[in-house]
């Protein structure tokens, strides 16, 4: 029996058991079944996953990045892969670090993140915390404080280390005297410029080579692809009918527009308020109202209302105008108020007290300006012609939608469209694919669309394309003129000019390889050129930025290392106008360290800011190696498939 | 069908189960629950703790930006006596070091690097400290203990190009110019960090700096390269001593813009 009651106990243990082990299930497995959301990872940091919905709002940003340092609002699609693959990047480096920073034991504590948030000037109302400002924002990012808070935290610890590694970077005085010699060296320099048009006079070509030319170029030469097309379109303005609306139509469409036709009444008020609250005790009402009384009677007598107004109203703002309320239309004033002037002439004084919630009022109407309706006759036109626009529109979108249909269902051919519009296609003149033409052609939209694959290629209708203001059109392919190589003859001269340089650089080549070989032979660098009728440059010290040489001689000068003693170094060096020029290089001397400019303490000194874009910039690299460093050690898994 | 003879023998059954595990079943619980405690208030205690390092590293970093050092020195000073071995007190650290070296005492930054690099409570981090502190012993001119401090260091890992540029400095410092041409080219073949590009280890500025000191050095990639004697006669340089402003600078790059205070990524509600 014992043996029995044990058993049966454990049964209900391991019930109370199953049922601990089916409480969590109940509780968070289930919702996973029912969650509408399906989650796409786009990358996986140690385990962390980055998912799809972060990751386009990333996008998004950096899309509004782009265009606020650009400054005009352009479509961004062109740079589309590379701006997800930053995105992309800066999220995982941005997972990195709070990783990192997490696991090292960095943390935002309360008091921090309140005073960050406090000092957001987003969140800024006259300099101080706006609680309004704060919802405000969150509710534009469709946000909870806790969601937002987190954010921060986030972004507060990743601002730790950076600033900690940013901003303690040491530039010793030896890496600022060893920029200071390269950046400021001066070399002494010397050139030979072998210049092209010495050669041209001398160099023909024959017609073998410029038809052997012609032939091995023909792509360079060839002319311009165009097409012409054909299409239909469907404009709304063409259906505006001239059928007259008839006039019951007219007349209801007056009744159901009445509110726009009608100018509300106004009325201008002056009023004296002796205040009293409805709650307050008898007795100080009927006071109160003993006391207007009073007031009215004097008024009654003759006393003007201003000066009365002006030292017992109980209405401030008014009272210092005399009472006056100015003009004021229906709806801001309070029922009683407005009934009572309503029942008004203009420039009756009510005969007796008016009482509202603010206590008990003396009001005078002084003008007013009735309720005025625009007759029907008058508005006739304007309803005939607005009915007119609205049929018009109507059948605008009926009919695009067929139009639509049509173009679709049979891309091979316009003829459907033209029978079920009673329509007739029209042609373009043969255009480009660059061409900015007028009319249809002024659009982008329908010149890409001319040189799309299905329509160039295929041979189908375009699109249905939308063209704004109630215009749609579709076209299709008329004439198609392919790009083909010109004539020789019609480039001949191109060709022959083109040789020409050709040859003249070679020859100049030539020579400034002759040059530098028999100085080399011989070390006798003016020996060398005499021949040639040529001579060397004085030399010149220059700096790096020296503009009295061409630019291309300056900095190869700066990249041939080293002279010894008594030797100089020479180098050919070809410049972007086919000239070639031999550099030679005679000495250097380091740069020194300028004096210290004299400054007043509004300008920043520039040495001390070109100091701190020094720092800045090691800054930058010690960080990114530290950020590179942690992507190394982590295990980042991406999954292209889901954002491209 | 009854499942037990009466209701007394229910109790009795109860009982019994009582008797045999009811002790054991109670120290699990007490048991369980120290432990459950214990850990929250372990956890509440380092979150203090890392809290209030966190206070204090900003309230150093805060300081040292309005140039109040001393404050800076005092409030960090609680930090590295009582939070030594917060990752806060080695950041701290660096940026101390940088305050030394502004105020030209060498001894104490190299002490307060040595400090984080000994400690190396963030690995990572440890080879920017080292690399702060030969280009410390370099600018002594104690070139030798540069060389040597980079020479043990084994695994450079994504620091190479730093090390590398480093290494070329010292053997520019010891006239080694082959030396420096290796150096220089192994870091020059690095990649520019470009926007958010991946890999890049340099800023773009600090890439033209070793492609400039690389160049010095004379260009590899140069077509024909000859020496002979001057051809013309080096004339007296006018500018001798006082570069003109035009040149100053060449390096000098657009300023870029201190990163503003912007509102972090954040996730709209699906």
């Amino acid at each position: 029996m014992l043996q029995n009651i044990h058993d049966r106990a454990q049964g209900i243990f391991a019930w109370i058991i199953v049922l601990l082990i089916a409480v969590p299930f109940a509780l968070w497995g289930v919702h996973e079944y029912f969650d509408p959301v399906r989650k796409v990872v786009v990358a996986d940091v140690n385990g962390k996953e980055i998912l799809d919905r972060e990751f386009r709002y990333g996008v998004q940003q950096q899309r509004n990045q782009i265009r606020a340092m650009l400054k005009q609002d352009i479509d961004l699609s062109f740079m589309e892969k590379e701006i997800k693959e930053r995105t992309l990047t800066r999220m995982i480096e941005e997972e990195v670090l709070v990783q990192i920073s997490f696991n090292t034991g960095l943390r935002i504590g309360d008091a921090l993140l309140a005073r960050r948030i406090n000092e957001f000037p987003a969140f800024q109302d006259n300099g101080v915390f706006s609680q309004t400002s704060y919802q405000r924002f969150l509710d534009s990012q469709g946000m909870t404080p806790p969601d937002f808070e987190m954010q921060i935290r986030r972004s507060l610890l990743t601002d730790q280390f950076r600033e900690g590694v940013l901003r303690s970077t040491l530039l010793t005085k030896h890496d600022q005297q060893m920029r200071t010699r390269l950046e400021e060296q001066r070399r002494a320099v010397s050139y030979l410029l072998l210049a092209t048009s010495q050669f041209k006079d001398t160099i023909t070509s024959t017609d073998a080579e410029i038809e052997g030319y012609y032939n091995n170029h023909k792509k360079d030469y060839m002319t311009t692809e165009k097409v012409s097309v054909e299409y239909v379109e469907l404009i709304g303005k063409d259906l505006v009918s001239n059928e007259k609306i008839d006039e019951e139509t007219l007349k209801k469409s007056y009744q159901d527009h009445l509110a726009s036709f009608t100018t509300p009444a106004e009325w201008h008020v002056r009023h004296l308020l002796v205040a009293v609250d409805q709650t307050s005790p008898a007795d100080k009402i009927t006071a109160a109202k003993t006391k207007a009384q009073d007031l009215l009677a004097k008024i009654k007598a003759g006393q003007p209302f201003e000066e009365i107004a002006k030292q017992s109203s109980d209405d401030p703002e008014s009272a210092k105008k005399g009472g006056d309320l100015g003009w004021f239309g229906p709806g801001l004033m309070v029922k009683p108020f407005e009934d009572a002037i309503k029942t008004m002439k203009a420039g009756e004084l009510r005969g007796e007290l008016l009482q509202s919630q603010y206590g008990f009022h003396i009001i005078q109407l002084l003008e007013a300006k009735p309720e005025k309706i625009r007759p029907f006759e008058e508005v006739r036109d304007q309803l005939q012609q607005d009915l007119i626009k609205e049929k018009a529109e109507a059948a605008f979108y009926e009919q695009q939608e067929q139009f639509s249909n049509l173009a679709f269902e049979n891309s091979n051919s316009l003829e459907p469209i033209e029978k079920a519009f009673n329509m007739k296609r029209k042609t373009t003149e043969l255009f480009d694919r660059n061409t900015v033409g007028k009319d249809l052609l002024a659009n982008r939209k329908v010149v890409e669309a001319a040189f799309s694959d299905p329509v160039l290629k295929e041979g189908f209708n375009s699109e249905v394309m939308d063209l704004g203001d109630q215009h749609v059109v579709v076209l299709r392919l008329k004439d198609h003129e392919e790009a083909v190589p010109k004539p020789l003859a019609e480039v001949k001269d191109q060709i022959v000019s083109t040789l020409t340089t050709q040859k003249a650089k070679e020859k100049a080549l030539a020579l400034g390889k002759t040059l530098l070989d028999e100085i080399k032979q011989k070390g006798d660098p003016q020996a060398a050129v005499t021949p040639y009728k040529l001579t060397w440059q004085p030399a010149k010290w220059i700096g790096r930025k020296e503009t009295a040489i061409p630019f291309n001689i300056v900095r190869e000068a700066f990249k041939m290392g080293q002279p010894a003693e008594k030797n100089a170094l020479y180098q050919g060096v070809e410049l972007p106008n086919g000239d070639y020029a031999v550099v030679a290089v005679l000495a250097v001397k380091e740069g020194v360290e300028s004096s210290p400019a004299v400054t007043d303490s509004k300008t920043p000194d520039p040495k001390q800011q070109e100091q701190m874009y020094q720092q800045r910039a090691l800054g930058e690299t010690e960080f990114q190696q530290f950020v590179q460093q942690l992507k190394s050690e982590a295990e980042i898994k991406t999954y292209p498939q889901n954002i491209f | 069908m009854a499942l037990y003879e009466s209701e007394q023998e229910q109790i009795d059954a109860i009982k019994n189960w009582w008797q045999e595990n009811g002790s054991s079943l109670l120290t699990g619980i007490i048991l369980g629950l120290a432990l459950l405690f214990g850990w929250r208030g372990w956890q509440t205690y380092t979150h203090a703790q890392a809290e209030m390092a966190s206070g204090l590293y900003d309230q150093v970093m805060i300081d040292l930006e309005q140039g109040k050092a001393k404050e800076a020195y005092d409030v960090a000073s609680k930090l590295l006596s009582e939070q030594s071995n917060s990752p806060y007190a080695v950041l701290a650290q660096l940026n101390l070091a940088a305050q030394d070296l502004k105020d030209n005492n060498l001894s104490s930054s190299h002490a307060r690097l040595q400090w984080a690099i000994d400690k190396n409570t963030i690995p990572q981090v440890s080879h920017i400290a080292r690399l702060r502190k030969a280009k410390l012993f370099l600018s002594e001119d104690k070139v030798e203990e540069a060389k040597r401090l980079l020479d043990s260091v084994m695994d450079k890992g994504q620091y190479q190009a730093s090390y590398a540029q480093l290494r070329g400095d010292i053997a520019m410092a010891q006239g080694r110019l082959e030396g420096a041409r290796q150096a220089y080219t192994e870091a020059s073949q690095k990649e520019v960090l470009e926007g958010d590009k991946d890999g890049g280890l340099f800023s773009r500025e600090e890439k033209e700096l070793v492609q400039m000191k690389l160049d010095n050095l004379g260009s590899q990639d140069a077509l024909i390269l000859v020496k002979a004697p001057p051809p013309v006669s080096v004339p007296p340089d006018d500018a001798t001593g006082t570069p003109s402003t035009a040149q100053q600078g060449m390096l000098t790059m657009p300023v870029a813009p201190v990163t503003p205070v912007t509102l972090p990524s954040v996730t709209p509600k699906p």
